[in-house]
This record gives structure tokens, C-alpha cells and sequence, in this order.
């Protein structure tokens, strides 16, 4: 069975939730309700390496608040 | 050229078309003759002239020449069709009027003719019957052989009926018929190379069947088929064609596309193929539309569902494809199929009806007569078929197999179906992705109902987490429940302090047969801190990962609370890395401190690591540290542990899980019923049970009882769970397996055992809880990623079932839900295979400092509270009707060892590095319930291949990967195989060559055979030579206790110490003394001597080998014995005389086996001869025989004449592809020891000396059964007769042994030559039929 996310030739979007989560999103998908679009579409590479750059810190932003920053 | 005197009856010879080919193959072996007949039946309304419409039914034959035709066979084998000159009209009539129940008597009419069938050879292959129910109410029944027509030749046969009935049979004013024979000269013009490459190019890349119903058991004939039949109204019909024709399209592609959405939706794939039966009526035959005749062909319509196309697009697309097809719909189904690799390509068909009956003709005038459809009827026997008739509604009629498909079932495909094509209609423009096609009842089913409980107001049910603070005074959150007695704290700290507070005296950890050493919760508490400001000193602060590698003891669960405490996460490493990878891990979760223990400090010493060593059972330091709390605050979603797991990449993955997701572990429901309280830690640190064995009885105020280091034997298991009072533990399914057969009872002090990592045996855990009536088992499930646990179920009830084959998975935990999606993200319903994604609490942060990795597993959830994510597991899973889900597979090449996670990746990838190697690929190989990784690896150019370069990549393997992902085995290849898109092809790589590996020298003496025996058994293996390690075949600390429960069955004592240094049976078996033989080569050779049922023996072929016999283990289940006979030919030179003198020599040894019946007997060719002469010496004895199983065995053939089948034949008896030696007559030893050799498996064991052995037999076999006169034996016997490759004058079963047999025969045809019955097809077939029978004497 093929995975929606595993497809090297579809495109893709990033989504963002509140915490700072990313996650990498099939375009042909709705989008959840909760997610944002941090990228729009584009190559799967592309999406991937923007979540490299841009998701530095892992912690959810609700514990980064927690702990002081 | 004269005229003949007297007309020949022979009119004309043809060729049959592809199909009837088809048909006329069938029919010749099937006995149902009934799905090969269709039927027409409809009433005649009004004054009928019965004389006119008998004479228009006679003219129609002499019109049509293919009405007139019988079918044979030249003696060549090639069916002809002769066309006759003139047929007697085959007319009936039947007077019902006055009959009380006249409706049911023209049915029984109707019936009685379709049951009736035809003789191919006799001319006309169809009857009218006309019945009478009063003067102006007729009923017509028409019946016919298929291969005569079709039911696109309904309507013109009827039209040009009747319109003879209005000429009382002059067809003076009418068109010339089209013969037939034109249809076959066009035919022969086709150019069959063009269509091959169409078809060949629009499969390529379908590799699998797309099967509704895969293993389903052969169709009954004489079911009918279930129907559930809906219209569609004017409005949406009138859409659908708009819809079609708005983009090009027929409506038979629109509902093409429909059905392989639903079908997608049915198969849980993106690329499915279905059959439909298109007309076959060449556009380009001059009055083809008027021909009666056999034209429909069945071809596979291949649909593919990319998520991403819109259904405008996909419809496009369909129809370009579908187009560029049209001129090649002339080739048979069965030629089309062999252009894929896929066989079968489908089992769901689809067809566009405008037959019977044109709605428009309903009702014609015919001087005063109506014609009104009764019904027809045309077998399907596929468990789906949709058939569609256009109208201003359309009508969709769904078959299915009632014996697959309930109504119901069948009832909500076609709701699907309804569903799909009203988006098609509507929404052209939606990507095929988020086309829906689940009710919203079966989605809150699937997405709600059958979903873990979930917890009033836990965060994990309200999405992203609340931002709680669970500092040093303890917050309690509102949303706390206290029913756990211990609520009002999110952190694995919180609750560990609180509980220090409420029962200071409890023990919180126990080492096992050590009193003395008990911990409390307050002095764990107050060793912790100590540990905790040193580790402080050391710079652990929150989030700080601290890295060990130690042996389990109390000390590392002191040492583990410490960390947390210090505000850090721990990161265990395991202690089978190797020294370069402890290396690596250390840096990868940036640790200041490596915590270890005395044991293991010696091994750091050699160690690049900067990080600081704090020995935590000898650490002078830790006495200057104070034993108060450190006051770190914690945060519920604090990190508290960093699990490695293989990453594909080539290096393992660090998973995050944080504070809530031990508490949410030790506070589901499952885990506080007492069985959990006290739970012995036996697994490695560094595996993920361990959050089971210490949060669970700890964050509850429970009792961790740590074993002693090692590894646990089931004895060892036994002692601790009695004198440890334990209630509870977790057991990988590789051990669990092993207790079970050795030591089942083991587990009977127990409250719960958990047992998961891997498929389940339910073999194994029905053993358990026979032996262990007082003991839950849970079976549980459930990914790293999302704290180990989540699903389990309580296997008891469902083992109660004796049907139940498959442990299944159960339901999610409190708060966790499973979804099993589609390719589209889509819920697939029951019964279909999907992707898992894990959601719900439990779910970690994700992979340390992989952000990437992250966001592609752990991805937006579409079910669950907004923000939420959910984990792509990578399992294959389905939901069972009830609810309960089940384990299929992997997706992708993840493997589980010993319950290691392993990444086939990860394992190449660390290959790869060696210079000396161009590539690798490795892979798992189950044999005999073992798994083992196997390496394919292609030399760099220069480097020579050989044992050489295996003992160097082993070595090199060694340094850099844990013990349990260094492969087995190491396979040398020239290149790796592709497939068409130059990708690796994994299915091509050759067999692993662990029968070679293990050839080795034969044993010498009984102790060394039953020793070998005792290491292939637990090796999986069919036999191992007595000079080889244990530990190079794949041998490791669990199949150890393996081999030591084996020998001990044998009366060997040994213990796992004397394996691991003595390695060999020849070593083994020093430890005492002598005998004899070759092994594998005994007379009697124990296939499977497990099992409770009486044995089944498979007697030799000519060839003298039983080997051939191995796999149908495979198919008899667990439960069946299995014994091969072999010829002595290979222990001893003189040959036997007789199949008589065979079978006297055998019996002893069976009665020694089985001293008294029910007897159970079998074999294949001469086998089955042998085996027949063995059942009356069994009868004579007085004794039972229950089965007697001959596989295309004959007595009385003259075999001599055959004797250039006797290599073929002989080497298919081995396995081995006749086609591959020229079957010359004579043996050609090297040639044939090369192919042996080739095969690189058990075969390849076979020396030259054993192969003349083989022949030798084999020529006297043969001769032996053309002598052998058999007796008369009482019962029943089970025939298989291969029905390729038969030769005209073969006898059938019946024929040969009919007159022998008081008894009843039954033969079931196997497709297969006779020389191929050993291959794996064949014998999954028999293999069925054996259990079946076996399965019905012995329940």
C-alpha cells in the first residue's frame, strides 16, 4: 500500500499547530481543524527542508513557556 | 468437383475463438456444467401460432451455422467446432394450463433445463421450451451452452425470432447473416503483438491481484448468488451522463471509475483492477451488430486512484486509457493475465447490461402477441459483480457471493457505490482523496465507538495540552481524576514524592531472593536525591538527556528516579551496541553524564566518550550529597526518556516520551485491577517494556521486583513469580513462545501476564492458559512512540474460540484511538487492511533532534481534537466486524527480531560502509517459525566473493550494529535484482542459504543425529551438519533454551552454558558416544512430529525422496503430524522388488510411530501406490485406516512408453523446473547437480552420488508400478489428478480404481502437470483439501 506520505513525486504543505508542531501534510488532504499552512505547496524535499530550518526547537511552546524559555 | 449422392452431415470445420477455447477447457473438467449454461426466459402475451414460432426457431438454426455446431477434439488435442448441415430443432412443449400450481411448475421447468447441460459434441447446445398456461399466455425457456452465444445476442436472436414468427418461417426478405466464420477470419488478422504490448503497457507496474475476498474457498456451484438491487432517480442519472459526456466519456467508464473507488475503498488500494465484460463485437466486421454468436470477452479494467487527481480528472484519464485499449479487447482474459506477474488479476467484475431485454422492444407487437422478460439466467461466480442497465434511471444490480457477502454487507458496498457516484456527479473538481465514501455511522463507529474510553477533561482528549505546572508542592489539575488514589500529579516526580509522603514504608523495589535489600518509597526517595544533586553538580538540569549503559538492578532504578529528579530525561543504551555505537549514542542525546554500573565500568574504560562516568553502585561521591529533594520543577510534558529505535537511515532514532506518558501508562484502567502492583523487571533497560515494568508498579505505590541479571530460562521464571509473589509481567513473544512449549505452567502464579512485540502464537498462548486457569493473558500492541502500550486485550474469551487462528489485537486503551486509514487518509472499513496511525495519550514528543523525521510520523490529526497529531505506525491492521482490530503486516521494511525493532535500513546502510562491498540489501527469512536476517551483498569489482569476505563483513557487521541486527547469514551475489523501474526487487532475491550454511558433515553417530536434529528444529532448519556452530546459523540466546529444551526431549541433558561454548553438535556431542547415517536420508523421515492428531504419512514417488512432502506442513496446521517414507535405496545399494516389498518394509516403521489406527496415508505417483498397498496390510492387520490420499497415482499404465517424461517428471519430483534439462531420457548428472546447486536450498545438499541414487529408484519405481496388481480395498479414497499436461487416453480416477474401491472416490483436479504437483500452487490446493478432510475426522 502506497503511504500519502511516503510519495516522492506528490506535493506537499507543512502545517503548524498552536505548539509550534510541524507536520508534513499531503496537499490533496483537508486540512485539520486546529493546523495551520506554514508552507504552501510545494515538493516533498522542499517541505522537509523547511521543517529542518524553521522547527529548531521540539519542546511544544506551551512547556518552552513553562520552563522560562 | 461431383456433388456427393448423399450430403454429408459435416458442413464445415472451424477453429474455436479464444473464448470458446476458454469455455470448452472448462467444461471438459468441470462437473457444474450448469454455470456454462445461460437462459432466456420470457412470456408470450396474446393468440399464439405455436406451429409459426417452431418454424421460425427451425429457420433460425438453418440460418445461423454456429447455432449448429459441435465441439471435440482433434487427436492432436486441438478442439475443433463442426458446423452441421441440418439439426433436429430441440422444441418442447409443456401443457400447464389447468395445473394447480403452474407458476411453480415452469419454474421446476426452467430449472430442471438449466441443470440438464449439454453434451459439446452434440449439436444444437440449446432447447426451446415452450409452456402453456392457458391460450393466450405462453411462457418461452430457452436454454444454451454459453460457448454458442452470448447475452449481447439476446436481443437480435429474439428480434429475428419473431420477426420469422410474423413469416411463419420464410426468411425470404431478410439480410444475409454474417457468419460466424468471418468473426474467426478476423480474429486470425488481428495482430496479437500490437494488442499484447497495449495490454502489457497497461498493467505494467500490477504486481498483485486486487481481491475482495483473497483465500476465498472455491465458489459452490449450485449457489446462486445473493442480489441487492437499487435505482437511481432521474435527476442523478440524468447528472451521471451529463457528467460523462461533459469530459468525454462513456457512462461505462463514469461507472468504471465509481466502482474502482469503491473498490480502492474495499481493498484498502490506490491501484486496483477489475474485470468487465465488454461486447467483443468488432466495430470493424461488416453487420456484426446482427450476428448471434459468442463475442463478449472479459477484460481487466485497471483503475488508478491518485488521492491528488480530481474525478474529472481521473474520469479523463480512465477514458484516454480505455480508448487507446478499444482495438485490442480480442485477446482472451487468460493471454492478458499472462503478460502480468500478478496471475488472477481480479475478483470483482463489472458489466454494462442492455440485455436481456431492450426496454424499448418489451412490449413490440407481434400481430396481436406481447412479449413480456420473465428473467434469464447467467451464472457469476465472482464474490462481487455489478451490473448496470442504462435507462432514464439507472439501474445498478450488485451479485455477490452469499457465502462471502451477507445482504447487509452487501447492501452498504452499494451504498458506497450510490454514494461515490453522487460526488461524481456533483463535485467533479474533488481531488479522488476526500471523495467519501463511509456512512457517517460506519465513520463513528470506526473514528468513536470502537475507540479507547476516553477520560473526562484529559488533556490528551481536549488536543494540544494544557500548560499544567507540576512543580515541587504538587498542582493538582482540575481534570485529575482520584480514582487511582494517588491523582492531582502529571509527572512520574510528583507522584513518586507524594507517595514517599503517603506510605514511606512501602516497597517501592524488591531484588528478587535478596530480603534484606528491600527499598522503600522513602528511602528511594532519599537515595534518589542524593543521586540527583550529584548528577546536578554534573550540569543536568530540565530537558538534560543523561545516557546509561548498565546490567538491571536496584541501583538503576534508584539511578533512573535520580535523573528525573535532577530535572533530566534518562536515555538508556543497550549492552549489545558496539563499543563505536555506545560512542555515538552518548554524543547523539548530547549527555554530560554516562550513568553505569561495576559491572560494566571495565568495558567505558577503552571508550571515547567526554562525557563524565558516574558508576552508580560505587560512586565516593554521592555520600556528600544530601538526601533532600533537589525541587526541580517538572512538567507533565517534560522529557522523561529517550528510547533508540533502528532508524532506516543507518542510524537509530531517539524517541522522546515525556512525564504524562508514564503516568497516563500507569493510571490506565488495565493496569490498576492488583494484577500490576507487583511486577518483576526482567527486560534490558533499553527496551520499552521497561516503562511497564518500573512506572506501572511504581506511580501506583506497587512493588518493582528486580531479577537477577541474565537472561531468564522458564524455570528460572517459575521460582521468581512464586517466591517473589509477583502479579504481574511483560514477555516478548519470542520467550513467551518458549515457555509455553517448555514450561506453560510457568506462568500460573501470575495475576496478568502481558505478552506482545511481535505476531502472537495462538498455539503457544492456548498452551498457557490450559496450563495457567487463574491467569489473565493479555495480548498487547502498540508502538515505542506512543509508550509502548496501545491496545491489549484479554486473550481468554477469544482462544475459547477453537476457530480463532489470529491473536488479535483488541481495542485502544483509555484516551488512545487506532485509526486504520487508506492511502487518502481515509477510515477503511472492517475487513479491509489500512495503514494504524496512533493518536491519543500516550503519543511523545517525537524523534530527538529530528525535526524532519518528526513532522513525517508524528502528522495533523483529522479525527481528534484540533491540533492534535497522530503517529504513523508503518503496521498494516484491519478492524474485525466486532470491533477488535488485527495484526496484518508491515508496511514498509521494518522487521521485529526477538522483539527488536529493526530497520532493514539501518542494517544496509551499516554494510554498505565496508569498502569491499559494491552493494547490499538485507532481509528477513521465516523458516520454521524462525526469523532471521539475511544479507545479499554484490563484491566492489575487484574484491573476490567467498567465505573470506562473509567472515569480514560479519566481523565488520559486529563492531557497528547491536548483536541482534548483525544477519545471519551472508548471501553473495553477482548484481541485485531490479525490477522494470530499476528499483531493488526484493521478491527476486534468492532463497537464503542456510540449508548449505549448514550442510556441514553428516552426523555419525545417534547422538550426534538426534543432536542435529535437535539444532535444526530449533533453528528452523531441515537439517544441520554436525561440524557447524550453532551461532553461524543464526543461533542466539533464545533459540539456546530452544535447542537445550529439544535435546532434553531427546534425553540430552545440556545447558545454554554448554551450547555457547561448545558451539557444534560435534563438540555437544562429545560430552558422551557412537552409531550411524545420513540424516534426511532415513526411511523415515519426521516432517513435523508435533501435534496432537493421529500422524500423517506421505509415502515416496519413485524418486525415493519424501522431501517433496515439506510444505504441505505448511497447510495441515500445527496440530498434524506429518512423516515422509523414503526408498532405502539411499541407505543401502540392493533395490526393492516390488511395491509390495516396499510396503511391508515401511509398515513396522509406521507402526512404531503410530502403533494402532486411525491411519492416515498418502503419497504422490508411485507413492500413492505404495501407500494404497499399505492400507490393505493396515486393514488386513485389523487396524482403521481413516485416509488414504493418492495424488494422480495409477495402477496398470504401460509407463514405458513414457520414458522421456521420466526426468521431467523426476525433477520436478526435487523441485526442480523440468524445463531446465534437456529430457533427453538419460540422466546428465553434472548438468542436473548444477541446477541442484543453482537453488541454493536443502536441495543443493544433494550429492551426485545420492542423485544416481535418485534415478536409479526412480527407473525401478516406475517399473515397479506398471508390475503392481492392487487388491480391493474398503473405504474411501481422496484422488488429486493433475489435469495439465493429461493425455487424451489417461484414465480418470474413477476409471482406474472405481472397480477396486468399495468406496467412495473423490477427485479433485489440481492445474498442474503431474511433474509440478510438489509445487507450491499444487500443494497449497491439496494441502487444503488434506486439512479439510483431516480437520473433519479429527475436529
Amino acid at each position: 500500500m502506497s503511504n500519502p506520505f511516503e510519495d516522492a513525486d506528490a506535493t506537499y504543505v507543512v502545517l503548524v499547530n498552536d505548539e509550534g508542531q510541524h507536520s508534513l501534510w499531503p496537499s490533496f488532504a483537508d486540512v485539520p481543524a486546529g493546523w495551520t499552512v506554514a508552507k504552501a505547496e510545494d515538493t516533498r524535499q522542499a517541505c522537509v527542508d523547511h521543517i529542518n530550518e524553521n522547527w529548531t526547537d521540539m519542546r511544544p511552546k506551551s512547556l518552552i513557556e513553562a520552563m522560562g524559555g | 468437383m461431383s456433388e456427393p449422392k448423399k450430403q454429408s452431415q459435416l458442413q464445415d470445420i472451424w477453429p474455436l475463438s479464444p473464448l470458446q477455447q476458454g469455455l470448452f477447457f472448462h467444461a471438459l473438467y468441470d462437473d457444474d456444467a450448469d454455470v456454462y449454461t445461460a437462459q432466456i426466459v420470457f412470456e408470450l402475451h396474446g393468440a399464439l401460432d405455436v406451429d409459426a414460432l417452431r418454424a421460425a426457431a427451425a429457420t433460425l438454426l438453418a440460418r445461423h451455422a454456429n447455432l449448429r455446431t459441435g465441439f471435440r477434439q482433434r487427436k492432436d488435442g486441438t478442439p475443433v467446432q463442426i458446423v452441421h448441415r441440418d439439426v433436429k430443432l430441440p422444441w418442447e412443449d409443456v401443457d400447464l394450463s389447468g395445473h394447480p400450481d403452474a407458476e411453480r411448475s415452469a419454474d421446476d421447468i426452467a430449472d430442471r433445463e438449466r441443470a440438464r447441460g449439454f453434451d459439446l459434441r452434440r449439436p444444437p447446445l440449446l432447447r426451446f421450451t415452450l409452456i402453456r398456461f392457458a391460450p393466450d399466455r405462453h411462457r418461452m425457456v430457452f436454454t444454451n451452452h454459453h460457448i454458442l452465444l452470448d447475452g449481447w445476442s439476446t436481443p437480435v436472436l429474439q428480434t429475428e425470432l419473431f420477426a420469422l414468427y410474423l413469416t411463419g418461417g420464410d426468411d425470404t426478405g431478410m439480410p444475409r447473416v454474417t457468419p460466424y466464420k468471418n468473426y474467426l477470419a478476423w480474429l486470425a488478422r488481428q495482430d496479437r503483438p500490437a494488442a499484447e504490448t497495449a495490454w502489457r503497457t497497461a498493467l505494467a507496474g500490477v504486481d498483485e491481484p486486487t481481491l475482495v475476498a483473497p483465500g476465498a474457498p472455491e465458489p459452490d456451484g449450485d449457489a446462486e448468488p445473493g442480489r441487492v438491487r437499487r435505482e437511481l432517480d432521474t435527476a442523478l442519472t440524468a447528472a451521471l451522463t451529463a457528467r460523462a459526456r461533459a469530459h468525454g466519456a462513456t457512462l461505462s467508464t463514469l461507472l468504471q471509475l465509481a466502482w474502482g473507488a469503491v473498490l480502492g475503498h474495499l481493498t484498502g488500494r490506490s491501484d486496483v483492477v477489475f474485470g468487465a465484460a465488454v461486447s467483443g463485437r468488432p466495430a470493424d466486421l461488416p453487420g456484426v451488430e446482427q450476428m448471434i454468436g459468442l463475442f463478449i470477452n472479459t477484460l481487466p479494467i485497471r483503475v488508478r486512484l491518485h488521492p491528488a487527481d480530481t474525478v474529472a480528472q481521473a474520469l479523463t484519464r480512465l477514458q484516454r486509457e480505455q480508448t487507446d485499449l478499444l482495438a485490442h479487447h480480442h485477446l482472451a482474459l487468460t493471454d492478458i493475465q499472462r503478460l502480468t506477474d500478478a496471475g488472477t488479476l481480479f475478483d470483482t467484475m463489472t458489466v454494462l447490461e442492455n440485455y436481456p431485454f431492450d426496454p424499448d422492444a418489451a412490449g413490440t407487437d407481434l400481430g396481436g402477441l406481447t412479449l413480456h422478460p420473465v428473467g434469464g439466467y447467467d451464472a457469476s461466480h465472482y464474490p462481487l459483480a455489478l451490473a448496470t442497465v442504462p435507462g432514464e434511471r439507472l439501474a445498478l444490480r450488485l451479485d455477490h457471493r452469499a457465502d462471502l457477502y451477507d445482504e447487509p454487507a452487501a447492501g452498504r458496498v452499494m451504498d458506497r457505490l450510490v454514494r461515490v457516484l453522487e460526488t461524481i456527479a456533483h463535485e467533479p473538481d474533488l481531488p479522488l482523496g476526500r471523495v467519501d465514501v463511509l456512512s457517517s455511522d460506519e465513520r463513528t463507529t470506526l473514528l468513536t465507538a470502537w475507540q479507547g474510553v476516553r477520560r473526562a477533561g484529559h488533556p490528551a482528549s481536549a488536543g494540544v495540552h494544557e500548560a499544567g505546572h507540576d512543580g515541587p508542592a504538587g498542582r493538582p489539575s482540575e481534570a485529575e481524576p482520584v480514582s487511582d488514589g494517588i491523582g492531582g500529579h502529571e509527572t512520574v516526580t510528583g507522584r513518586l514524592r507524594a507517595l514517599a509522603a503517603s506510605q514511606p514504608d512501602a516497597v517501592a523495589v524488591r531484588v528478587a531472593g535478596e530480603p534484606g535489600e528491600d527499598i522503600t518509597y522513602a528511602e528511594l526517595d532519599a537515595r534518589a536525591n542524593r543521586l540527583a544533586h550529584r548528577l546536578r553538580a554534573l550540569g543536568v538540569d530540565r530537558e538534560t538527556r543523561v545516557a546509561m549503559l548498565v546490567e538491571r538492578s536496584a541501583d538503576v532504578i534508584v539511578a533512573t528516579v535520580a535523573i528525573l529528579k535532577a530535572g533530566g530525561a534518562y536515555a538508556p543504551i543497550h549492552h549489545s551496541y558496539p563499543d563505536d555505537r555506545v560512542e555515538w549514542a552518548v554524543g547523539m542525546v548530547d549527555a554530560p553524564v554516562l550513568l553505569t554500573d561495576a559491572g560494566t565500568a571495565p568495558r567505558l574504560e577503552k571508550l571515547a566518550i567526554s562525557a563524565q562516568i558516574v558508576v552508580v553502585d560505587d560512586d565516593p561521591e554521592l555520600a556528600a550529597h544530601p538526601a533532600t529533594d533537589p525541587d526541580i520543577p517538572a512538567h507533565p510534558d517534560q522529557l522523561a526518556y529517550v528510547l533508540f529505535t533502528s532508524g532506516s537511515t543507518g542510524l537509530p532514532k531517539g524517541s522522546m516520551l515525556r512525564h504524562r506518558d508514564c503516568v497516563d501508562l500507569a493510571r490506565e484502567p488495565w493496569m490498576r485491577t492488583g494484577a500490576h502492583d507487583r511486577v518483576l523487571v526482567h527486560s534490558p533497560h533499553a527496551f520499552d517494556a521497561s516503562t511497564y515494568e518500573l512506572w506501572v508498579p511504581l506511580l501506583a505505590g506497587g512493588t518493582a521486583v528486580v531479577a537477577p541479571p541474565g537472561r531468564l530460562d522458564a524455570a528460572a521464571l517459575e521460582r521468581l513469580v512464586a517466591a517473589e509473589d509477583v502479579t504481574g509481567l511483560f514477555i516478548t513473544t519470542t520467550l513467551f513462545n518458549l515457555v509455553a512449549e517448555e514450561r506453560p505452567e510457568a506462568f500460573a502464579g501470575l495475576r496478568e501476564v502481558l505478552t506482545g512485540g511481535e505476531a502472537g502464537a495462538p498455539g503457544a498462548m492456548r498452551k498457557v492458559l490450559a496450563a495457567c486457569p487463574d491467569t489473565a493473558l493479555g495480548n498487547v500492541y502498540g508502538p515505542t512512540e506512543a509508550t509502548t502500550y496501545t491496545t491489549i486485550v484479554d486473550m481468554r474469551a477469544p482462544l475459547d474460540d477453537p476457530a480463532e487462528q489470529t491473536p488479535v489485537l483488541g481495542r485502544p486503551i483509555t484516551d488512545m484511538q487506532v485509526y486504520v486509514l487508506d492511502a487518502a487518509l481515509r477510515p477503511v472499513p472492517p475487513g479491509v487492511t489500512g495503514e494504524a496511525y496512533v493518536a491519543g495519550a500516550g503519543l511523545g514528543r517525537g524523534y530527538l533532534h529530528r525535526p524532519d523525521l518528526t513532522a513525517e510520523r508524528f502528522v495533523a490529526n483529522p479525527f481528534g481534537p484540533p491540533g492534535s497529531r497522530m503517529y504513523r505506525t508503518g503496521d498494516l491492521l484491519r478492524w474485525r466486524p466486532d470491533g477488535t482490530l488485527e495484526y496484518v503486516d508491515r508496511v514498509d521494511f521494518q522487521v521485529k527480531i526477538r522483539g527488536f525493532r529493526i530497520e532493514l535500513g539501518e542494517v544496509e546502510t551499516a554494510l554498505a560502509a565496508h569498502p569491499g562491498l559494491a552493494h547490499a540489501a538485507v532481509l528477513v527469512h521465516a523458516d520454521g517459525g524462525v526469523k532471521r536476517l539475511v544479507a545479499y551483498v554484490v563484491p566492489a569489482p575487484g574484491v573476490p566473493a567467498g567465505p573470506a569476505l562473509t567472515a569480514e563483513l560479519r566481523a565488520h557487521a559486529a563492531a557497528r550494529l547491536p548483536e541482534y541486527m548483525v544477519p545471519a547469514a551472508f548471501v553473495e551475489l553477482d548484481t541485485l535484482p531490479t525490477g522494470p523501474t530499476g528499483k531493488l526487487d526484493r521478491r527476486a532475491l534468492p532463497a537464503p542459504d542456510f540449508a548449505a550454511l549448514a550442510a556441514g558433515r553428516d552426523p555419525r553417530t545417534e547422538r550426534e543425529e538426534a543432536l542435529c536434529r535437535a539444532v535444526a528444529d530449533a533453528l528452523g532448519l531441515d537439517r544441520v551438519g554436525a561440524d557447524v556452530s550453532f551461532f553461524e546459523l543464526g543461533g542466539d540466546s533464545v533459540t539456546a533454551l530452544k535447542l537445550v529444551t529439544r535435546a532434553k526431549q531427546a534425553g540430552i541433558e545440556l545447558t545454554p552454558r554448554d551450547v555457547f561454548t561448545h558451539q557444534t553438535v560435534e563438540a555437544l556431542a562429545r560430552l558422551d558416544e557412537p552409531g550411524a547415517d545420513g540424516l534426511g536420508f532415513d526411511v523415515l523421515l519426521p516432517i513435523r512430529t508435533e501435534g496432537t492428531r493421529p500422524p500423517l504419512f506421505f509415502v515416496h514417488p519413485a524418486g525415493g525422496l519424501a522431501w517433496g512432502y515439506f510444505p504441505f506442513q505448511r497447510h495441515l496446521g500445527p496440530d498434524q503430524p506429518v512423516y515422509g517414507l523414503q526408498a532405502r535405496a539411499f541407505t543401502q545399494d540392493e533395490l526393492p522388488g516390488s511395491v509390495a516389498e516396499m510396503a511391508a518394509d515401511y509398515l513396522p516403521l509406521i507402526r512404531e510411530v503410530q502403533p494402532h489406527g486411525p491411519y492416515h496415508l498418502a503419497g504422490w505417483s508411485l507413492g500413492g501406490l505404495i501407500a494404497y498397498e499399505l492400507a490393505l496390510l493396515l486393514q488386513a492387520a485389523g487396524e482403521k485406516v481413516a485416509l488414504l490420499a493418492m495424488i494422480d497415482s495409477y495402477n496398470g499404465l504401460d509407463l514405458d512408453s513414457e520414458r522421456r517424461e521420466v526426468l521431467p517428471e523426476l525433477l520436478g519430483g526435487l523441485g526442480i523446473d523440468a524445463s531446465m534439462v534437456d529430457a533427453d531420457g538419460e540422466p546428465d548428472v553434472p548438468r542436473i547437480m548444477a541446477a541442484l546447486a543453482e537453488r541454493g536450498d536443502a536441495l543443493a545438499t544433494l550429492d551426485a552420488d545420492a542423485l544416481r541414487r535418485v534415478y536409479t529408484n526412480y527407473a525401478n519405481g516406475i517399473r515397479q508400478a506398471e508390475e503392481y496388481v492392487p487388491g480391493r480395498y474398503t473405504g474411501d479414497v481422496l484422488f488429486f489428478t493433475a489435469l495439465q499436461g493429461r493425455r487424451a487416453d489417461a484414465p480418470t480416477a474413477a476409471a482406474n480404481w472405481g472397480r477396486l474401491v468399495d468406496g467412495t472416490i473423490e477427485d479433485h483436479p489440481v492445474d498442474a502437470e503431474h511433474h509440478a504437483l510438489m509445487e507450491p500452487g499444487p500443494v497449497a490446493a491439496m494441502g487444503t483439501v488434506l486439512a479439510a478432510a483431516l480437520t473433519e475426522l479429527h475436529g
